[in-house]
């Protein structure tokens, strides 16, 4: 199977025809699966530009206020792992510090302020930086005109944002600060019979089991849900592997070591 | 979505629209339990807090929803958190001695009350912060329940688990074990994805595969030279 349509179809079959679910009920299983399998797997990546504000160290990537914005046509959506931050104001990469290097490191580093070469994560969901910026960077002159203040994203996705490059637009001024945050995401919502899930075709079949088992479990059908269940977990593992080990270590054996173990 | 909505979704799930096996009630407190079960084994909700000195005063009364201290910070400064013995033997004074609040104590005070060591000499305003995870709060039929959306389908399966694990006509034990370990996989889930964002991605000479067991720690631990306050 590879689109939506498909994977519909594969719920139904295993369903055994069963009208009991609407099509709604079965499309939400299976976004609902979907996006837990991209959770755990961290399978799916993509590219965010995050706004900078003034005076301000910490900004929650789950929070739908915060200014940040996927660098393509699609929505942003959260940010899972951070895999890379690249600063194209200095051209440089940040690098990564706990807050206990920090701490060492950099004493009263909350309070310093400079163009980000550093990213702290706290918490669930907080994105650091070090240093924090200090001028207002949404005072920004465009063609379109003048923006100032707290972020508004009515106003600044127009000003700031152009759409199709997802990065601030080419007539804003210098002082405009933002990075460019490569990371694990949650795709989109599969709604259109042709939509295909980024999860890899060997791995569909994931899918269609792990939504079997929670409308068997709502059925009440605990035996059957904890069949399908047990396979998607299975697959999960798998495709968790998969994720971990697609660049395969080279066989080449070396005089006096060990073959490399062939991987799952 | 608040609490309202949430039952009226699992009532449906379930197939009780009409209350006939589980109250509204019922559902509202597995509702709450859920949340704080949640919250606590996840530590998905963090917080960073003024706790504004007020002149004379040593001892503040942490927020309702305070769960476990990541860190305090006093102007700029990291605060560290200190032993009553140590203070005692050091400066028996401590608890009147006036100065800048650069340390901190969790012990002797009361449960949640936080005493600053170095009692403030004048009011001020956005200085000391304390940064933690918090757990709750009491819902109530206009509190949006403050998990990320798509963490409250574990919710959800956490209730489900408790509706069908009671007492009562509605009981089904398998299906409770069904839902609950659903609900584990969601808390597994959060948990991970905690780790995954402190993670560093640093691959070290002569390594091709990144060890996270080697990697800075997870957020949700003090460093080993914190002294354990309680």
């Amino acid at each position: 199977m590879s689109d939506f349509a498909a994977l519909v179809a594969d719920v139904r079959r295993k369903l055994r025809g069963d009208d009991f679910w609407s099509d709604t009920d079965v499309a939400d299983a299976i976004n609902a699966t979907y996006f837990e399998v991209c959770e755990l797997s961290k399978c799916y990546e993509a590219q965010s530009t995050l706004i900078l504000l003034p005076d301000q160290t910490y900004y929650d990537l789950e929070d739908p206020n915060t200014p940040i914005r996927a660098s393509s046509s699609t929505p942003y959506s959260v940010a899972l792992e951070i895999l890379r931050v690249w600063n194209p104001v200095t051209s440089r990469w940040l690098d990564a510090r706990s807050v206990s290097e920090m701490d060492m490191e950099r004493p009263r580093w909350g309070a310093t302020y400079g163009e980000p070469d550093l990213w702290i994560p706290r918490g669930f969901a907080a994105f650091g930086i070090y240093p924090k910026i200090a001028s207002n960077p949404l005072i920004v002159t465009t063609t379109e005109g003048t923006a100032s203040g707290v972020f508004d994203p009515a106003v600044f996705d127009a000003l700031i944002f152009d759409a199709a490059a997802g990065t601030p637009d080419t007539e804003t001024s210098a002082s405009t600060s933002y990075l460019v945050i490569s990371h694990t995401a949650i795709p989109e919502e599969m709604t259109a019979d042709s939509d295909v899930p980024v999860v890899p075709l060997a791995f569909h079949q994931m899918l269609t089991d792990g939504s079997v088992a929670q409308l068997k479990g709502l059925e009440r059908e605990a035996k059957a849900a904890a069949r399908y269940f047990t396979a998607y977990q299975e697959q999960l593992e798998d495709l968790i592997l998969h994720c971990q080990q697609r660049t395969r270590r080279s066989r080449i054996p070396v005089i006096g070591a060990r073959q490399v173990e062939a991987r799952r | 979505m608040n609490r309202v909505t949430l039952a009226q979704s699992v009532l449906s799930m379930m197939g009780d629209a009409d209350q006939t096996l589980w109250s509204r009630a019922d559902l509202y407190a597995y509702i709450q339990d859920g949340l704080l079960d949640f919250q606590r084994k996840t530590l998905c909700t963090w917080k960073r807090v003024p706790l504004n000195d007020v002149a004379d005063q040593a001892t503040y009364t942490l927020p309702e929803d305070f769960y476990q201290l990541d860190r305090a910070e006093y102007d700029g400064w990291r605060c560290v958190p200190v032993n009553p013995r140590n203070q005692m033997a050091g400066n028996g004074a401590f608890e009147t001695t006036g100065g800048r609040p650069f340390s901190f104590m969790m012990s002797g005070d009361g449960f949640n009350v936080l005493r600053k060591v170095g009692v403030p000499t004048e009011d001020s305003t956005d200085k000391f912060w304390i940064e933690f995870f918090a757990v709750g709060p009491t819902l109530d039929d206009n509190t949006d329940i403050p998990l990320p959306a798509r963490y409250l389908r574990y919710l959800a399966f956490y209730v489900m688990s408790q509706a069908y694990g009671s007492d009562g006509d509605g009981q089904d034990l398998k299906l409770a074990q069904l839902w609950a370990d659903w609900y584990g996989r969601g808390v597994e889930m959060a948990k991970a994805r905690m780790n995954a964002f402190a993670r560093r991605r640093v691959a070290r000479l002569g390594r091709d595969r990144v060890d996270p067991s080697r990697m800075g720690r997870s957020p949700g631990t003090l460093p080993a030279w914190y002294p354990v306050v309680r």
